[in-house]
């Protein structure tokens, strides 16, 4: 895809070169070439204005991604006619998982007003705009929130959007891309550039596009969309360091620009028609990967600080997504680090310092500390950046120092008192480039450890020519060094550590280590050469072939493989942590929301729940008390109202105003005080739940639906508080959820998950929820359509959470979700009951203890037959998209803290799929 | 005559012992194959609670309760779990220690190291059910083992418990094993309560003077 993508980049590119040399007929396109059916989208966000380059570097997306994340919130699918400005920019927010302010619809009126956390806070201005009248560094007005839109830095500021180098001047919702190609904006044959630009001045015009607001452009821009095609894809990551500079250029020439796209172009000719790339596809490690994670999570029960059964195993467990962040097993890591820190820090007396010349130790910490969601400026009382005002001390130990100093600060952005430093630590890297392109700790030949982690500090720094230079050397001298075998040697031996380098470093920077010819020596890739140290009987890694397992070996082997899985999986780079929920995003808004079955019979007496779940919670925050009220419709009789699983600390109280149709609810401990508490911070899916039941039966002629939801919601730092800084308003606005009646029997389906073929889940194997009303309990279902046949399995789990009796299945994934909710292909036995399936009862003996989660650790290390469809219902407990040791410590962690699975929360937030049909009437 | 006696004397003795052997045989095989390949003699496993001396009213003091495993199989048990109900308005369980009985660890001097149980106190108290497990995720790497026991003492962990101030003399709280196994990767091999191939004692607490 991507190559046929850059051959028709190639014909595009060379036609606009050819034609912009001739100003006459500039972009007179379209290019004919029959390779131009490819529906793509290229989505970028800019900030060039404010001298802080990409916020999202251009990315290309196809029509199925963009359905794809789109069908997460709800919308679509689209055909390529029907895709807007807005709604391409919707897919890319999704796939961002950019927070966002604005108003109106994505689908008809959408204005962006700002996006949060994507100030990178600092300015450098490009003169032009200062000497337009705009701002300068020094006389903006800032940005008072984290949020980067409308009257930020200058009161005309904000975002606009190109699209195919046109400023569209109505709403981006309102911009069809297939329908202005060639009308008014560039036609590239069914490819698209969409740039969101943030303005400072001049309503576009400092982006020197003429936005039709009279105002004069400020300069005469360059267009820039072949080089931004070029760039989104390439998988050269070098050269794509080369241009990048020229591409968050505000005021780059066409010429720099084309020559900048022509490099791109070059380059990805060169390896394509040289067949200079290697034809292996990238290997799966996940099974390696996840034994070690496993492996490392059962042996190093108790991390603590240092370089073995520390920080590094800390990392690959977080990193690689073994535990979460807030996991007690990282919790009680940071509690022994508090105790370690002050300890350790008071004794060193250095401003923070953990050791007297190795300023590693505070850069090993504070990766750890970044991985796990935990802020390194405030370790117990200590600040574990403050030492980092010192380079001398940074750099006492060697280079070393000042590598891991910036892999340190750039894994969370954070400051130092002194500026410089960051720029101290690279100009001295690039300073001990030894001649044959590499980095060693002394000497004058490169050593394939120190130059893979040099590579890896830089990387943040890629835009700066002098370092796309180094890296580009240093990358060749990697390639050099690596043996015929794939490996690297160091001192004398071939091992497992230094490839694990080198396999971080190319991860990091894009660069396949499996695939890329420059690590693929004969038949044997980088990665191949770090399984060959793995010995899968104990699922570690030793440090050479013939010697036995290392805790050093493994700790290293074990995150480059999940830097390597990061890179297939399209994910931050290893060291990369902007995408680690921390403390201090729980600690801000909190919001709630109901979650109801989508229809129920309007029969007297049928019962459905309504879930509350809460986004945003923090344990840390010390809340005494709850206070809610919910709506509630007079039709409803309320039956119970529960607090979840993992909710603990209060009382609950309730009393339904039948008068106004207020349900009021408390939880608070009132006798002794105690903080209200949740097993886990952030996203809570079952908060509360509330039982409704019909008290008559309802006329669905006259009452179709019912809205519920929330008409308030706060949390109490005391049960007196009435002060707003003593207690948290919950955001309610999406509370509200609608819940359909039908005469009869209902059907609505869910898609639960999809196996993607990693671990023993086919990616044809889907798992379909559908919920019943209108039929008697348990009775047995099974579905039909003619050309498939499944017999549902009744979840008692399903039904009790969402009040509603639910069924699930294995289904084929090609077939279409909508079948599940029409009631023509269901088959009703009411005389005999459904079979029933129990989350994480493998063996189905009504248990679930060591006996399942043994199951579960056995078909993952593929000791059992593969699983059958009940099996993987079963054992899927965490609903993802494979079966593996996730969900046996799912199964641990139910038994042993009776928290809910998480197959049976996910279901909750389910959306799912209603028929538009006429209801068949019970028997 | 007498001689003719006498052997037919002989012959029925002789008769009579082998019709008794051959019914001791087909007892002893009805008893094997009833009890698979544990062995008709076969001990089977118990998992005891056991209950310590009588606690005075007023102590303060942490209460420790054994609990001991009898013997295993010749297999490998890479996993175990045990649910132990109590009254939490009674008593407060405050966590538990370490035993003695050891699982295989390759890599360890000795050849074995003490498991890591996971247990809940918090939940335990709040439900009134201590659940503990332990799970090899190698599948059999760090597996309980009949090698591993101890010949003397067999100690799984140890239950540790405090008074509430509720307590009065007299109070008797029983420790029950709700649900027990030592589990094996082939299910017909685990020991287990649910299927009697594991046996229980429960303990108890009583309070004194």
């Amino acid at each position: 895809m991507k190559k046929k993508a850059i051959h028709v980049l190639a014909c595009l590119m060379a036609c606009v070169l050819f034609l912009t040399s001739n100003p006459s007929v500039a972009y007179a396109l379209p290019v004919t070439t029959n390779e131009t059916d490819d529906f793509q989208v290229v989505v970028s966000v800019e900030g060039a204005t404010l001298g802080q380059g990409f916020y999202v570097e251009p990315t290309a997306y196809s029509l199925d991604e963009i359905n794809t994340l789109l069908g997460q919130e709800g919308y679509g699918p689209y055909v390529e006619e029907d895709l807007t400005g807005a709604l391409v920019t919707l897919a890319m927010f999704i796939d961002k998982g950019f927070e966002y302010e604005s108003t109106g619809d994505w689908e008809s009126d959408f204005y962006l007003s700002s996006i949060k956390d994507i100030d990178k806070g600092y300015t450098d201005i490009p003169g032009i705009i200062t000497e337009n009248g705009g701002p300068d560094n020094d006389t903006h007005m800032g940005n008072s929130d984290e949020y980067l839109g409308e009257f930020d830095y200058n009161y005309m500021s904000g975002w606009m959007i190109t699209v195919n180098d046109f400023m569209i001047n109505l709403g981006s919702a309102a911009y069809k891309l297939v329908e202005n190609a060639g009308v008014t904006c560039q036609d590239y044959e069914g490819t698209y550039v969409v740039r969101w630009h943030y303005t400072l001045a001049g309503m576009g015009s400092d982006l020197g596009y003429d936005s039709g607001w009279g105002a004069d452009v400020y300069f005469e821009h360059a267009n820039k969309d072949m080089l931004y095609m070029a760039y989104a894809n390439s998988d050269n990551t070098i050269v794509k360091a080369e241009v990048l500079p020229v591409m968050e250029n505000l005021v780059a020439t066409q010429e720099e620009v084309d020559e900048a796209a022509e490099k791109l172009l070059t380059a990805e000719d060169t390896t394509t028609d040289t067949d200079n790339k290697t034809d292996r596809t990238p290997q799966d490690v996940s099974a390696v990967l996840n034994a070690t994670l496993a492996q490392l999570a059962t042996t190093v029960s108790e991390p603590s600080f240092g370089t073995t059964a520390g920080e590094w195993s800390v990392l690959s467990l977080a990193r690689g997504g073994y535990y979460n962040t807030g996991a007690e097993y990282f919790e009680d890591y940071y509690d022994r680090i508090v105790e370690i820190v002050d300890a350790t820090a008071t004794s060193v007396n250095l401003n923070g310092a953990l050791h007297k010349t190795k300023s590693t130790e505070n850069s090993r910490l504070i990766l750890a500390l970044s991985a796990i969601g935990k802020d390194a400026t405030k370790v117990g009382k200590w600040n574990l950046l403050t030492p980092y005002g010192d380079f001398a001390w940074i750099k006492k130990q060697g280079i070393n120092g000042p590598i891991f100093a910036l892999i340190a600060l750039d894994s969370k952005d954070y400051t130092t008192e002194d500026t410089t430093i960051r720029q101290q630590c690279v100009d001295y890297i690039l300073e001990n480039q030894l001649a044959d392109g590499g980095w060693a700790l002394s000497g004058t030949v490169a050593n394939p450890d120190v130059t893979a982690m040099a590579l890896q500090a830089l990387y943040p720094y890629r835009s700066e020519s002098d370092v796309a230079a180094a890296a580009k050397d240093g990358f060749s001298c990697l390639s050099t060094l690596q043996q015929a075998d794939g490996g690297y040697i160091y001192d004398g031996e071939s091992n497992c550590e230094s490839v694990a380098q080198v396999i971080v470093a190319c991860s990091i920077w894009g660069i396949n280590p499996d695939t890329d010819v420059e690590f693929v020596k004969g038949d044997t890739s980088a990665v191949d050469a770090l399984l060959d140290f793995y010995i899968d009987t104990e699922a570690r890694f030793c440090h050479i072939k013939t010697g036995g397992s290392d805790a050093m070996a493994t700790d290293q082997a074990c995150y480059a493989l999940v830097a390597y899985n990061r890179l297939l999986n399209e994910k931050n780079g290893l060291y990369d942590m902007t995408d680690v929920s921390g403390e201090e995003e729980v600690q801000g808004e909190m919001s709630a929301k109901i979650s109801l079955p989508e229809k129920i019979s309007n029969k007297k007496g049928t019962e459905f729940n309504a879930v509350i779940s809460l986004k945003g919670w923090n344990n840390d925050a010390g809340y005494k008390l709850m206070d809610a009220i919910v709506s509630v419709p007079d039709v409803l009789t309320v039956t119970e109202v529960t607090m979840g699983n993992a909710v603990s600390g209060g009382e609950l109280n309730y009393y339904l105003e039948e008068d106004t149709g207020k349900l009021r609810l408390v939880y608070a401990d009132l006798s002794e005080n105690k903080d209200i508490t949740i097993n886990g911070n952030g996203n809570v899916s079952d908060f509360m739940t509330i039982s409704f039941e019909i008290a008559e039966e309802i006329d669905i002629t006259r009452l179709a639906e019912l809205n519920i939801s929330l008409l308030g919601m706060s949390f109490k730092l005391t049960s007196e508080s009435i002060e707003e800084d003593s207690m948290m308003i919950v955001d309610i606005t999406d509370s509200l959820a609608v819940i359909q009646f039908v005469q009869g029997i209902g059907y609505s389906a869910m898609k639960l998950y999809t196996g993607d073929d990693m671990d023993l889940i086919s990616s044809e194997q889907t798992a379909v929820v559908v919920a019943v009303t209108g039929i008697e309990e348990n009775a047995k279902l099974s579905y039909t359509d003619g050309k498939e046949t499944l017999s549902l399995l009744y979840s008692e789990e399903f039904s009790e959470k969402m009040g509603i009796l639910s069924y699930v299945c294995i289904a084929d994934a090609s077939m279409e979700l909508e079948n599940f909710a029409l009631g023509e292909h269901y088959e009703i036995d009411v005389d005999k009951q459904a079979e029933e399936i129990c989350f994480g009862d493998a063996n189905g003996d009504g248990i679930v203890n060591a006996q399942d989660a043994l199951a579960s650790v056995n078909f993952w290390l593929r000791k059992s037959s593969s699983p059958q469809d009940r099996d993987i219902l079963a054992l899927n407990v965490n609903a993802d998209s494979r079966l593996n040791t996730y969900d046996a410590l799912g199964i641990v962690e139910y038994f042993v803290n009776g928290d809910d699975f998480a197959v049976v929360n996910k279901v909750i937030a389910l959306k799912s799929v209603i028929a538009d049909e006429e209801e068949t009437e019970t028997e | 005559m007498k001689k003719k006696q006498k052997r037919n004397k002989r012959v029925i003795l002789i008769i009579g012992t082998i019709i008794v052997l051959i019914a001791i045989i087909a007892v002893i095989c009805f008893g094997y194959f009833h009890k698979g390949d544990r062995g008709f003699f076969a001990t089977i496993p118990t998992v005891t609670i056991e209950t310590p001396q009588k606690i005075n009213k007023d102590c303060t003091e942490i209460i420790d309760l054994n609990v001991e495993i009898s013997t295993l199989e010749e297999n490998l048990y890479p996993a175990a779990s045990f649910c132990i109900s109590f009254d939490p308005s009674k008593l407060e369980f405050v966590g538990i220690k370490e035993g003695t009985v050891r699982i295989t660890d390759s890599r360890s001097s000795s050849g074995y190291q003490l498991p890591t149980w996971s247990v809940n106190v918090e939940k335990s108290n709040e439900i009134g059910q201590i659940n503990l497990m332990y799970l090899d995720m190698t599948g059999g790497k760090y597996a309980f083992t009949k090698e591993a026991l101890d010949e003397t003492e067999n100690v799984l962990f140890h239950l540790c418990f405090r008074l509430r101030g509720s307590a009065k003399k007299g109070d008797i709280y029983e420790l029950c094993l709700e649900d027990a196994i030592f589990a094996n990767v082939e299910e017909e091999k685990s020991l287990a309560m649910t299927t009697n191939t594991l046996e229980t004692e429960n303990g108890r607490i009583v309070v004194g003077e």
